[in-house]
């Protein structure tokens, strides 16, 4: 299982990569708002969303050697979405981590 | 000796343990703030005093002793326990014995647990205070040091809104909740507070409480339109960047910071919030006696203005200078739910029934078109043959429904990203997706006849759609590109006439092209917090600095006709559907709700050599409304178009028309979980 520390670094680096201005903005307060306010609430905002949450659990789980089943991917994906607190997918994506299988 | 030893041990064990017992049923002291009632705040000398306007009830669990507690009824010097303070500030306000104290007790009139500081009507009751009790000589003849003692209230004061408390009537607006603690509540003595441990501890709390919410509710009743003006209830709206109230009489710079008149910058402050007139505060209760024996007031605002349709922060606060203990304190309410607009406000494709992209499980639109044409009529001059041409109008109401009964289905496979497989360290993430819709109706029938010169298509495509994307990068505003592809069976509203076709569409969607409107934000202090749940001092606002998209499309289709039974007249055979075409879509954005939309596109139809090349053309503009049914996942609009070209088949003059509609779109409601 990840540490919410590894969840956070990973995902603030996505972030960084992402969307750097609204990061600055949002200055120390990165993880208050929603994932919309980096990846904007347009319908393809979703599917950005999406490969965001995937990219920065891969990152996590392949430093491990893990890697998560299909359908807690699914699940993952489904529970965060524009409309998720930072704060709140760091917790799903940690609490889904536990899910985590090694790989071969 | 090592007997000795063990039996001293014992008991100081033993002593201990006694006496952590002792201390373990002893509960902490109790203190509440309650408004003094007209006789307790007379004088000796018959007249009242403002000085004793508030007092604060204190309950001991454990009984002073008699000679100290005499003293103190006597208010004499020398029986000083405890005093009240402010933070680290004691005020001068003594400590008294409480009238309340008084028992059945033989051997004591008074039960020397009560006491009682009066404070006067200046107090401020929006501070916290504490009570604390310096040294409390108990019967024992030992003395008991108490910790210092949160000052409480008997009741809870808040405001919320109308939908979320299920008051009858408060819909969608704010509502004054005032509930006192019932005395008979707790069941499970060892739980029960200590001003509710004795029956006529019980029965002074009823009339206490009895007597505050009737005087409460008297006061809220009593409020006139003047009185009501002094409530200030401002609006924080959690999705829109405020500027600064005219009277700061601030000056936006070069860079659009606002610069107030002594040349410091602009801050939000409560000054700038909008403000809500009250015109009426209503109590749902009938009766102050029903309030009273249900512990419990609630009134609704009704204001002027109308709340916010998005999030908002509130504070309320009577500035009356009468207003009740109860209602003193500002009243603060964070993200309160407005009428939030459908996140993708979609833009309206209001033609090429078959083409149209199915990115949503349901998309109705219903629609009242007119339309000026010239007719061909008999002439109705008598003794006259032929014709005339008379210029007419036709109106009909048209239905466009485009659904995905299955929902859309969708996987990503190879992501690219930093530090992630054997890509890069840093830079984008890229990703190929797949989106599959099952099963899609994409229809748009009108009503009357199919004629030549109808103002629907009335067509109906049943059909699956697959789409690739190349997902270039998860930025703001991110590249991708789409390849659709599109097998279905069009037929007309009456199912007579059925092709199959094949369509294959590629729309690149450029970063530099694409700035949503509902993808553009910023970010602004929230100004109003709740003190006791402190989170981000910041809101994140999608600002009002206007959207664009700009997406070019290119693509194919062929098909054949495959059943062929009486056909409506207007609807003309062919065997075979080849054509390529190209256009774009282009989308506005100049107001949070308004969406300006126009799509053209170039045909080249192979189906039809007298007429290869037509166009097509579409505008419109749509205002959007609050969310449909309360639903998160649906919106509802109102629109206006213009269509003008031909599309396929080919087979008429073109459409010229003006409509005006109303559109419900709503997405995710058939996708299983995790699907998109």
């Amino acid at each position: 299982m990840a540490t919410q520390g590894q969840i956070e670094s990973s995902l603030k680096f996505q972030l960084q990569n992402d969307a750097p201005e609204r990061l600055a903005q949002a200055g120390e307060n990165w993880v208050q708002p929603m994932m919309g306010f980096y990846y904007g609430n347009s319908p393809h905002s979703e599917i950005s969303v999406d490969l965001a949450v995937r990219a920065s659990m891969l990152r996590v789980l392949q430093a491990q050697g893990m890697n998560l089943p299909s359908n807690i991917w699914g699940g993952l994906t489904a529970m965060i979405n524009t409309n998720t607190a930072v704060v709140n997918a760091i917790q799903i994506m940690m609490l889904a981590s536990a899910h985590a299988t090694s790989i071969g | 000796m090592l007997a000795n030893y063990w039996r001293i041990v014992a008991a100081v064990l033993f002593a201990l343990a006694a006496s952590m017992i002792v201390r373990a049923q002893e509960k902490d002291p109790e203190a509440y703030l309650r408004t003094s009632s007209s006789t307790e705040r007379m004088l000796p000398n018959g007249t009242s005093s403002d000085d004793r306007f508030y007092h604060v009830e204190i309950y001991m669990p454990i009984r002073l002793k008699q000679d100290v507690h005499t003293l103190l009824r006597r208010r004499a010097t020398g029986a000083k326990l405890g005093a009240i303070a402010a933070g680290n500030e004691e005020l001068p306000y003594s400590l008294e014995v409480s009238p309340n104290d008084c028992t059945l007790d033989q051997a004591d009139d008074c039960a020397r647990t009560h006491f009682r500081i009066y404070l006067p009507k200046s107090t401020d009751t929006t501070k916290r205070y504490q009570v604390f009790f310096d040294s409390y000589p108990v019967d024992s003849g030992n003395n008991r040091r108490f910790r210092a003692i949160d000052v409480g209230l008997d009741y809870s004061s808040s405001i919320a809104k109308g939908n979320k408390v299920d008051l009858g009537g408060c819909a969608d607006r704010i509502v004054l909740i005032l509930k006192y603690a019932e005395e008979d509540r707790e069941a499970d003595q060892k739980k029960t507070p200590l001003r509710f441990q004795s029956e006529q501890d019980k029965q002074a709390y009823k009339k206490y409480a009895k007597q505050r919410l009737i005087s409460t509710y008297n006061w809220v009743k009593g409020l006139n339109s003047q009185a009501l003006s002094q409530t200030d209830l401002m609006i924080r709206p959690l999705s829109t960047l405020l500027g600064p109230a005219a009277s700061r009489r601030a000056t936006r710079d070069p860079s659009g910071a606002w610069i107030l008149p002594d040349r410091s910058l602009w801050k939000l402050g409560e000054l700038d919030l909008p403000r809500l007139r009250v015109l009426q505060l209503r109590t749902a209760q009938g009766t102050a006696e029903q309030s009273a024996d249900d512990r419990f007031l609630s009134a609704c605002f009704t204001t002027a203005e109308t709340l916010p349709n998005e999030a908002f922060n509130i504070k309320v606060k009577f500035g009356q200078p009468d207003v009740p203990l109860e209602l003193s304190k500002s009243f603060v309410k964070t993200a309160v739910e407005g009428n939030p607009l459908q996140a993708a406000p979609g833009k309206l494709e209001d033609s090429k029934v078959g083409q149209r992209l199915i990115e949503r499980d349901l998309d109705v639109a219903v629609t009242f078109a007119s339309s000026v044409e010239d007719k061909q009529k008999p002439n109705p001059a008598p003794n006259t043959t032929g014709t005339i041409t008379v210029r007419e109008r036709t109106t009909r109401a048209t239905l466009d429904v485009r659904l995905a009964p299955l929902g859309i289905r969708s996987f990503f496979a190879k992501i690219n990203s930093p530090l992630v497989g054997n890509t890069r360290t840093t830079g984008r993430t890229s990703a190929h997706y797949f989106l599959l819709t099952p099963f899609f109706i994409d229809a748009k029938v009108s009503t009357g006849e199919i004629v030549k010169d109808t103002l629907s298509l009335n067509r109906v495509i049943l059909g699956t759609q697959t789409e690739y994307q190349y997902i270039h990068d998860t930025t703001t505003f991110p590249t991708y590109y789409r390849l659709l592809s599109r097998f279905s069976s069009a037929s007309d509203r009456d199912f007579k006439q059925a092709e199959y076709k094949g369509t294959f569409e590629f729309r690149p969607v450029l970063s530099a092209l694409n700035h949503p409107l509902v993808s553009i934000q910023d970010t602004q202090d929230q100004v109003i917090i709740d003190e006791s749940n402190k989170n981000t001092p910041l809101t994140f606002i999608s600002s009002q600095k206007g959207g664009y998209e700009i997406v070019p499309f290119f693509g194919g289709e062929i098909g054949r006709t495959y059943l062929r039974r009486n056909p409506a007249a207007a609807v003309k055979p062919s065997d075979t559907v080849r054509r390529l075409y190209a256009g774009a879509d282009i989308t506005l954005n100049p107001f949070n709700r308004t969406t300006l939309s126009a799509s053209d596109t170039f045909y080249f139809n192979y189906g039809v050599p007298q007429k290869p090349r037509a166009n097509y053309f579409v505008t419109s503009a749509s205002f959007l409304l609050i969310k449909f049914a309360g639903s998160p996942q649906a919106g509802h609009s109102l629109f206006i178009s213009y269509e003008r070209g031909q599309q396929p088949p080919f087979d008429g003059p073109g459409v010229n028309a003006l409509k005006v509609g109303y559109r419900i779109q709503a997405d995710r409601i058939f996708s299983p979980l995790g699907t998109r």
